[in-house]
């Protein structure tokens, strides 16, 4: 930014790192979804909030890093606090590879806990399912 | 004077009072904070558990027994350590002491080895009720 500062500025919304924030948690073995408190289905109802950034709550503070909480729902039977090591790794990584800007913490609160359906895969809202309706194929 | 504001006027102050009561249980409800158990915190961040979330590990392990038909969970922290209230519906064909011995080490290797809890209270299971099996025809 020093050499060309002509260029301006490129700020990111936090909805749009909340976004990645939680396709990232998504991947993670042992997290069957993010989101879906009871909080956030009201805070949906009034706020008209997408899905896609349910369960994830972004700040920046004074540095511009990020500060993540993150509300997960876990496949019953996965080890709690090594599913929560992977979704912090995994979230952090996956932020600082696309926005390039720190990550201060990632706060991992576990909100539920979901039986794993028999013949299923153990992430049931895995980021493959909302790409779905629209994958074409040749 | 729209209708509504000439209602308020004229309601008596029982129905004013009860209006504001609710409203006000709303707002508590809504901006309450919810309980949450803190299991790990370090530079990475914390991690920690709803109340709601941990009822339901509990009443999945109960589950996880073919003799238990379903589980009710509660959890108190009392005197610093973590007492366990399990309330169960069980099958006419499961033995109660096999039922007591296995959620007994179950649930107290998921205080341990799962969520790091080392303070583990006394586990008291209650057998509420007995349900029947579908008969299969």
């Amino acid at each position: 930014m020093d050499d060309q500062p002509e260029l301006g500025d490129i700020k990111i919304n936090h909805d749009v790192v909340a976004s990645i924030v939680r396709l990232a948690a998504l991947q993670v073995p042992g997290v069957a979804g993010v989101g879906g408190g009871l909080t956030d289905g009201i805070g949906e109802l009034f706020s008209k909030r997408e899905a896609d950034k349910r369960g994830v709550k972004v700040t920046e503070d004074a540095r511009g890093d990020y500060a993540v909480e993150l509300r997960i729902v876990i496949t019953y039977g996965t080890e709690i606090g090594r599913t929560a090591y992977e979704v912090q790794v995994a979230v952090r990584k996956q932020v600082i590879a696309m926005t390039d800007k720190g990550i201060s913490r990632v706060d991992v609160i576990v909100e539920g806990v979901r039986m794993p359906t028999p013949g299923s895969s153990t992430n049931g809202d895995r980021p493959d399912d909302l790409w779905a309706g629209i994958v074409t194929t040749d | 004077m729209s209708p509504i504001l000439e209602y308020i006027l004229n309601a008596p102050a029982l129905v004013i009072g009860l209006w504001a009561t609710l409203g006000l249980l709303a707002i508590f409800l809504f901006l309450r904070k919810p309980r949450r158990l803190l299991l790990v915190s370090n530079e990475n961040g914390r991690l920690q558990i709803s109340r709601h979330a941990l009822h339901r590990l509990l009443e999945a392990c109960c589950l996880q027994l073919s003799g238990v038909s379903s589980a009710r969970a509660r959890v108190v922290k009392r005197g610093g350590k973590f007492k366990t209230y399990l309330r169960l519906k069980v099958r006419p064909d499961a033995k109660m002491d096999a039922v007591q011995g296995y959620l007994s080490q179950e649930i107290a290797d998921i205080y341990r080895l799962n969520l790091g809890i080392t303070n583990v209270g006394p586990i008291e299971i209650e057998i509420v009720g007995v349900v029947p099996e579908n008969k299969e025809f």
